[in-house]
Order: structure tokens, then C-alpha cells, then sequence
């Protein structure tokens, strides 16, 4: 199963659009989508509006790879299970978001070989054939460094 | 303001939106043995992630959610938070953002409350908007790319959560 998600709230019709379309031509197995708001109806793939968060991570779990716009909540749920990842950023121009932060997110991560992006249909039609073969590269985030930090602040509040 | 500080046990509430905030919030939560006390509650914007908190076993309160584009919602945002934060007088929140976690900040802070902001590793090369606003009265305020902490005054790197 191939995962789809734009999120669980606001719409992304270009993307949900461009995958349905592609499933006959990149010859994809079944998908299943989370679409939010968008107001495509997919015609070639089974979709929910919104998933729990736990419903979310039981799908991604099983997902074969996943394709999503550049929310960092996806992405690094993608990552922490080696899920290879295809990101199309949302872009301010469609209507899409309320800036391009997601265009930059996908390009850091991108360049860094964590995902594939693609700005378009086509794009996504290349990624797809590039999928099999990609391995995402494994990410090192520092929780514990942050919480050092947010630790010897809360510290300062209690007394001695 | 109240300048005093808590003489025992600090309150501390932690919270973020629904989505990508969240999934930064998690992993700090699980080094939560740092600090000098765990925390009391969590503050989220959805119905959704409330059971993902419950299972934590703190008191979760759900504010709603609102954004630049769900002005209307901003009422109702407002009312929730400020609720939540008269309720429990948190000593310190802490919070990966977004907006409505931003107003909850300007109403703890209000009553006294010390504000940890950490900006989500969504942006890349400055602050968010609530980040812009919070920055304004925060106590700690955190980016996870140094190159905004380079270019923010009062903004410190200190890793990244995901």
C-alpha cells in the first residue's frame, strides 16, 4: 500500500489530483489517501478525510512509501520509520499555505537525501519511478540537547 | 506581572497544534527526566491528538484551532486558552507553537507564567508569525536552525527536535 496525506486539515488539491491520475500511467499498487479539506474526490484510490493520530501511524507503519506535502510532522514520521518519501511543498502561489515555508522544508531535507521532492505533477511522475530505489537517509535530531536547554531554564524557577 | 517565584513545585504545562508541531513536541516529552519537575498538563488544538496526551496520563485540554486564515475561529481560540490558563496558573509552558499555543503563552504569561517557545523546524530561515509575536515576551526562545539564531536577536539554537 502506497500512503497518501496532505495533512489533516487544509486542502491540497494539485497534489491529490496528480497522484490519482498517476496510478494508471506509473502503474501504482493501491493507495490510500488522507485528504482533509481538498475538494478533489479522488476517482482511483481509497480516502478518508482525517485520521487519528494513532490510525495515522498504524497506516504509515504499513505504507510501502509514502507521497505528502512538506509538513515537518510527516516528514519526520517518515523518516523514524525509513519510510522513503515523496514531498510535493505547498505552495503560496495556489492558494496552497499561507507562505512558502513548506518549498524550503522539502529543499533542506531534499538536499540533505532524507526525501524526494517534486514542485509538480511531472516531478512526481520522475519521483515515482525513482522511489523503488531510494533509501531515505537516516536523520540525528538532539531532543535530549533541547531539553538540556529547556531543563536548565525550568531550573531557574525553582529555589535552591 | 507576578515576580515571584514558585516556592515548591512548578507547574508546568506543555502544549503545541495539532500536526507537525506535535511531532516535535513528542520527542522532547520523552526527555522530559531533565527537568525539575514533569508536566502537569498539555495544552493541544484538536479532539484527534487528546488521546495520544491521555495516555501520557496528564490533563489534556483541547483549545481549537486558528490561523491567519480561520480568523472566525479566533474568538472561540481566545476563550478556551484563557480558560485553561485561569484554571491552572501554570509556572513555565512550554510549547513548539503554533498560534493558539501563542495566545495561551500571552495569557499565562499574564498570570505570571515563565514562556519557553521553540519555533518549528519548519522555518528555515526566520521566525514563524506566532514566533514573532511570542518573541516579543518569551523567557526562552529557541530556533532549530542555527541560521536563524544567527540572524534573530534573543533567539538561541539548541538542536533539533526531529
Amino acid at each position: 500500500m502506497i500512503f497518501l496525506t496532505v495533512g489533516s486539515s487544509l486542502p491540497f488539491d494539485r497534489l491529490v489530483a496528480a497522484v490519482d491520475e498517476l496510478i494508471a500511467p506509473a502503474k501504482l499498487d493501491e493507495v490510500f489517501a488522507q485528504i482533509g479539506d481538498t475538494l478533489y474526490r479522488p476517482q482511483k484510490m481509497r480516502w478518508v478525510q482525517t485520521l487519528s493520530k494513532n490510525d495515522f501511524d498504524r497506516v504509515l507503519a504499513d505504507a510501502r512509501f509514502v507521497i505528502s506535502h512538506a509538513g515537518v510532522g510527516t516528514i519526520a514520521s517518515a523518516l523514524s520509520l525509513g519510510k522513503p518519501l515523496i514531498v510535493m511543498p505547498r505552495q503560496r502561489a495556489f492558494g496552497e499555505a499561507v507562505n512558502d515555508h513548506q518549498v524550503s522544508t522539502a529543499e533542506r531535507f531534499g538536499a540533505a537525501g532524507h526525501i524526494l521532492v517534486a514542485h509538480d505533477a511531472q516531478q512526481l511522475a520522475t519521483c515515482l519511478a525513482q522511489v523503488v530505489s531510494f533509501t531515505p537517509k537516516p536523520r540525528s535530531a538532539q531532543p535530549r540537547a533541547v531539553s538540556q536547554r529547556v531543563a536548565a531554564f525550568l531550573n531557574t524557577l525553582v529555589d535552591p | 506581572m507576578n515576580a515571584d517565584r514558585p516556592r515548591r513545585k512548578p507547574v508546568i504545562a506543555v502544549g503545541a497544534s495539532a500536526g507537525g508541531h506535535t511531532n516535535e513536541l513528542l520527542p522532547l516529552l520523552e526527555h522530559t527526566d531533565l527537568w525539575p519537575e514533569l508536566p502537569s498538563f498539555y495544552v493541544t488544538t484538536l479532539d484527534i491528538l487528546a488521546e495520544k496526551y491521555a495516555a501520557r496520563g496528564g490533563r489534556t485540554y483541547v483549545i481549537g484551532e486558528c490561523d491567519r486564515r480561520k480568523l472566525l475561529d479566533i474568538p472561540k481560540v481566545i476563550w478556551r486558552s484563557l480558560r485553561c490558563a485561569c484554571r491552572e496558573r501554570p509556572d513555565a509552558v512550554v510549547t513548539t507553537g503554533s498560534m493558539p499555543l501563542a495566545l495561551f503563552c500571552l495569557w499565562a504569561k499574564l498570570l505570571g507564567a515563565k514562556i519557553v517557545w521553540i519555533d518549528s523546524i519548519a522555518n528555515t530561515d526566520g521566525l514563524s508569525l506566532s514566533g514573532r509575536l511570542v518573541r516579543s515576551f518569551a523567557d526562552l526562545c529557541l530556533t532549530q536552525w542555527p541560521q536563524v539564531a544567527q540572524r534573530v536577536r534573543g533567539v538561541e539554537y539548541a538542536g533539533q527536535l526531529i
